[in-house]
């Protein structure tokens, strides 16, 4: 572009100046004699070098001041006219020049600049910096996402943005525990934290990005560069006693994170009622990718009795009276660039107690009666689980991954029930082995196009030993059988392939169609042996079951989703066909069916502040594993189940409407939720009850309805510089059941909710927060019942100064049926000593030193007391050192 | 291909009597990213022809933006008038109107146009075929360094920082809080019309301007701070936010 173009100069001398310091000015023209206004006027020398540099005026006019005298090169340019260049000898103090600039085409030139910068500008992410939400009472990780707008933690600790929960929550780009994130964000430390950076349209797989419509969110944690590289981590040891026993808690976390090696141990042992993680089998559940959403862990794996004890509806550390020990070491190693390896291991032990009182009346037509029990239940468990993933980016377009899921554990619940003033004893012996492989290649064709293949192949085996020393005079059964033994052995696997190909179009419009294999096979083999006094009487008709269940799911779906800017429409309708046996000794039962599932939805941004969504879906789906079979099956010592034999495809339809108003920062928010399920065909229970034991059977049945409506409402208010809260519910479900040989009965139960709460921002010393939650149920059987509850609280928080914090909480807990109302006190006093290493704390627990939850309920056919034993005072000594 | 720029105000203006000629036009699209209290993403534009300039930055989303329609180039200023800096060479002014925290409520900041101290350095890169050159300045409280090119002459710069002989391609700040890339360049762009309004707003100095935000600041932590579930202890320090322009000179 440069023309190299020697004009001849009108120059105006004048004298030798002794600091050798020249001044240039100059006039700039286009051939019509006309100024050219600010023309840029750079001044290089020899060397190509900057001197120095100005624009031309009004006038045309530019001046360069203290040139040093030499040789130099001027050039000229401007939008519109020929670049211009000229080589100047600079001899005198000052200079002046005219230049006249040729126009150049004046056509329009566009010029597009591919990023190839490292730093890329992402627009699905928002970043928050922690160190402006830290507030300096945060321990875990869950205490500061609680403080960041937009995300909503809930009492569990499940993450929520924008009312769909989180996918994972990463560190440094690299996700240990997926769906379990609760594993961090409950026990890792804050402080080393740098950002919270939220991902909107999450996909979790990377090839997918920008093709699927994913309304996905993850959670992405930087940390400062003081964590990066280096060993860290805290260590906490609490002590206490109350009576005679000693009340301890002993939690560590060690960790490094750089690039190439992440590594997270965490450890905990306590008896002061604290979980460290959920259920070890909860926690991995697999990632919902849309691609095989059909291969997911939405089966019933055949586990038949559960070892679960009724809990009260407090929060678990006032009613668990526990031992329990974790360990775990996770580990990610990015081996090169495009090979990632995790390694994750768990092992847990957990000793828990469980105890209550009950007193149940019944009036069942004819049978009115009372039972009194006194339950004892002591659950020992221990568990192991590993899990290995490798991830392989094989090219830019092209990805396999593998995850593999070994599980292993036992159980052992041993229930000491006085019933009526009769001990019964029972043992419930089980194992799990579980082992759960998975591949997944994927393949990004084009821009536009993507295809997934994936498989999975799932073993699970619960074999379980029950053991009663009492018969309840089943009627079946043998007068003098006094002791039973129950073996079940469930053998569940699966094996599945996926093809998943996805097609945007230029306008956005998605076409996702899959085609796929599933097969399942179920084989529960129980047997039920009676003995008197340890002699083996019989193994008794109807009390059997060897059978065998295999679904094979050949199906095919498509989805077409249209993006009409703010309106985004989809349809979406699953083929199958399905072939299906049941098998016992001398039966078999097999079935072929084809059905459709249709589904329609929409998504529509009404404007920035007012979203509605809405779906509306019929759904077909088989009677549960867990449901069929022939023989009864004992699950409780005064219990009994017997299944269905027979095939069925339940329908369900469901209609779901969704209203958002307001983003977070907004004086209000509002989010309503509606949806109506009405399952056409359904597996009820036909109850036949007496004073010592119950038979409850499964059978087909019609018109279940459920219509739930959920409401949330926040507003700021400014004179109190607090914040309100209000949720209103409202839930009804009808649906039909039988009892000792009656005709249908139909049952509605309403239940409405109603809670506010008021919490308030102040600076300085004091804050409050209070609420209260009101609960009403009605039942109508025959006669309308009502029962409510309330629970109210009011704690307090008082910041002495910035090394010691008070809290105080306290709690009221009413039900209409019981006479009196029930309070709990609690408060933890920390002192931070030595830079924020070592803290100290003193934490006591229900000061008022209750020792039983009472729980009330009335209905015509039944009432129920029952007292929940729970843990009683304590006051606990705590050190933390961080390092 | 004639373009044609139609203004929309929503409040009334007086619009500036004076009327350039028609000259040809410098066009360039950034992407912008602010690090300041939270990572926001805009998209902003530069055009200036050889006595005015117009900075605007805006979030990619929202409906002021560009957009192109049929060859016709139409951006309208609707109610959103914040993120938006007008500067004059030969008045010597930038104008900047911002946002009060009441609705409808806006303010112009005025300070003067300085050429000022560059530090052009030696050190050169290619961006897309033109040869740029790093420079340096301390501007408004933080250290800039941006690469222009010369092969493009434009006087005018995004966020004030004007005077370089050639268009700025890249901005960053030693806080690494700022970061504009170029993304777009349309040279010989041409417009009718590109003048330099005449605001009624009440006029506020920058400083002021900035106190102001602090307290309503405050007062939004506050409300977030009490949207909290009960299990989360708070305490409550004064924020600052931060702005783009640290101090006045």
């Amino acid at each position: 572009m440069a023309k190299k173009y020697v004009q001849t100069l009108l120059l105006i001398f004048s004298f030798f100046d002794i600091f050798s310091q020249c001044n240039i000015s100059g006039k700039i023209f286009d051939f019509e004699k006309k100024p050219i206004i600010s023309a840029s006027v750079i001044l290089k020398d020899s060397s190509n070098k900057f001197i120095s540099y100005s624009y031309s005026n009004q006038s045309g006019e530019f001046e360069l001041k203290n040139i040093k005298i030499g040789h130099y090169y001027l050039s000229v340019s401007s939008i519109g006219f020929e670049y211009k260049k000229i080589e100047i000898e600079l001899l005198e103090k000052k200079t002046a020049i005219e230049l006249i600039l040729k126009p150049s085409f004046t056509e329009l030139k566009e010029v597009i600049i591919k990023s190839s910068s490292s730093m890329k500008i992402k627009s699905d992410t928002i970043v928050f910096n922690a160190d402006f939400y830290k507030q300096g009472d945060e321990k875990v990780i869950e205490d500061l996402l609680r403080k960041i707008p937009g995300l909503v933690v809930d009492n569990n600790g499940t993450i929520r943005v924008g009312g769909k929960e989180v996918e994972k929550v990463m560190i440094e780009g690299d996700d240990f525990f997926e769906k379990g994130y609760k594993i961090l964000t409950k026990n890792m430390p804050v402080s080393p934290i740098q950002n919270i950076e939220i991902y909107q349209h999450f996909s979790n797989n990377k090839l997918l990005k920008g093709i699927e419509n994913s309304n996905k969110v993850a959670i992405n944690l930087t940390l400062n560069d003081k964590a990066k590289n280096k060993w860290f981590g805290d260590m906490e040891l609490s002590g206490g006693k109350f009576k005679n026993e000693m009340l301890y808690e002993f939690r560590d976390n060690l960790m490094k994170f750089s690039k190439k090696f992440k590594f997270y141990q965490l450890s905990n042992g306590n008896n002061i009622g604290d979980k460290a993680i959920e259920d070890l089998n909860k926690i991995f559940q697999s990632e919902d990718n849309n691609n095989i959403s059909n291969l997911d862990d939405n089966f019933d794996d055949g586990e038949l009795i559960k070892g679960v004890f009724e809990t009260p509806n407090l929060k678990i550390q006032r009613f668990n009276f526990n031992k329990s020990k974790l360990f775990s070491i996770n580990s990610i190693l990015n081996i090169s660039e495009n090979l990632k390896f995790k390694i994750l291991g768990f092992l847990d032990s957990d000793n828990n107690v469980f105890l209550k009182n009950n007193i149940d009346q019944f009036n069942i037509g004819n049978l009115n009666f009372i039972n009194s029990e006194d339950f004892k239940g002591i659950k020992n468990k221990i568990g192991g689980l590993a899990k290995i993933d490798f991830a392989f980016d094989i090219s830019s377009v092209k990805s396999l991954k593998y995850s593999g899921k070994f599980n292993l554990g036992n159980e052992y619940d041993k229930i000491e029930l006085l019933f009526n003033q009769k001990m019964l004893n029972q043992n419930l012996f089980f194992e799990k082995k579980s082992n759960d492989q998975k591949f997944e290649y994927t393949e990004k064709i084009n821009q536009n196009n993507v295809l997934v293949f994936s498989g999975r192949y799932f073993k699970k085996n619960t074999p379980q030993y029950f053991t009663t020393n009492q018969v309840l005079n089943f009627d079946l059964l043998p007068k003098n059988a006094n002791n039973t033994l129950q073996f079940s052995e469930g053998e569940f696997q699966l094996i599945g392939l996926e093809g998943y190909l996805l097609n945007k179009s230029i306008n956005g419009n998605l076409l996702e169609v899959k085609f796929g294999n599933q097969i399942q096979s179920n084989i529960l083999k129980t047997q039920l042996e009676l003995f008197e006094n340890q002699v083996s009487l019989s193994v008794p008709n109807g009390f059997q079951n060897d059978r065998i269940y295999n679904l094979n799911d050949l199906y095919f779906s498509s989805k077409y989703n249209f993006n009409l800017n703010n309106l985004k429409i989809y349809l979406q309708s699953d083929f199958h066909q399905q072939f299906n046996l049941l098998k016992v000794a001398n039966e078999n039962l097999s079935e072929k069916p084809f059905f459709v599932v249709p589904n329609i939805g929409i998504d529509w941004l009404i404007n920035k502040k007012n979203i509605f969504t809405a779906s509306y879906s019929i759904k077909k789906q088989n009677i549960s594993q867990n449901n069929l079979f022939q023989g009864y099956l004992q699950t409780d010592i005064r219990s009994l189940l017997k299944g269905i034999w027979r095939f069925n495809l339940n329908t369900t339809s469901n209609l779901f409407l969704n209203y958002k108003y307001g983003n977070f920062g907004d004086d209000i928010l509002i989010n309503t939720l509606f949806f109506y399920i009405k399952n056409h065909e359904y597996v009820g229970n036909n109850y036949s009850i007496n004073q010592n034991y119950s038979v409850i059977q499964k059978g087909l049945l019609n018109n279940k309805d459920l219509i739930n409506i959920s409401s949330n409402f926040d507003y700021y208010l400014d004179f109190i510089n607090s914040n309100f809260k209000l949720n209103l519910g409202l839930s009804n479900s009808k649906y039909n059941y039988q009892i000792n040989n009656s005709s249908l009965l139909e049952i509605n139960s309403l239940n409405t909710n109603f809670d506010i709460e008021l919490r308030s921002g102040f600076k300085g010393v004091f804050n409050y927060h209070m609420g209260t939650k009101w609960v009403f149920s009605e039942m109508t059987n025959t006669i309308v019942h009502k029962n409510s509850y309330n629970i109210s609280f009011l704690d307090f928080n008082f910041n002495i100064d910035s090394k010691l914090k008070l809290q105080i909480q306290t709690e009221k807990y009413f039900y209409n049926n019981v006479n009196s109302e029930l309070y709990f006190i609690d408060f933890s006093g920390n002192y931070i000593l030595k830079d924020n290493k070592l803290t100290l704390s003193l934490i006591g627990n229900n000061l008022l030193n209750n020792d039983s939850f009472k729980y009330v309920y009335i209905s015509d056919q039944y009432n129920s007391e029952i007292d929940y034993k729970i843990r009683p005072i304590n006051l606990l000594f705590k050190i933390e050192y961080r390092f | 291909m004639k373009i044609k720029i139609l203004l929309f105000f929503a409040t009334s203006f007086l619009i500036n009597t004076q009327i350039y000629s028609q000259s040809n036009n410098l066009v360039v699209e950034y992407d912008f990213r602010l690090i300041l209290n939270n990572i926001k993403n805009y998209s902003a534009i530069l055009i200036q022809n050889d006595s005015v300039s117009y900075f605007k930055y805006f979030n990619t989303e929202s409906n002021d933006h560009l957009k192109e329609k049929n060859g016709n180039y139409n951006f309208s200023i609707g109610s959103k008038m914040e993120n938006f800096i007008f500067s004059d060479k030969f008045q010597k002014l930038n104008l900047e109107i911002v946002k009060g925290f009441e609705p409808k409520k806006y303010y112009q900041i005025v300070d003067s146009l300085k050429n000022s101290d560059w530090e052009i350095t030696e050190e050169s890169k290619m961006i897309e075929g033109y040869k740029t050159l790093k420079a340096l300045k301390k501007f408004k409280g933080r250290e800039y360094l941006v690469w222009f090119t010369p092969d493009i002459p434009g006087y005018f710069g995004p966020l004030k920082l004007h005077g370089l002989p050639g268009l700025i391609l890249e901005v960053s700040d030693s806080k690494k809080e700022i970061i504009l890339i170029a993304k777009k360049i349309l040279i010989n762009k041409h417009f009718e019309k590109l003048q330099f309004p005449k605001v009624n707003y009440p006029q506020i100095r920058r400083m002021e301007y900035n106190q102001m935000v602090n307290k309503e600041l405050e007062k939004l932590t506050q409300k977030m701070s009490s949207k909290l579930d009960r299990r989360f202890k708070v305490e409550i320090e004064s924020s600052s936010p931060k702005s783009i322009e640290i101090e006045d000179q």
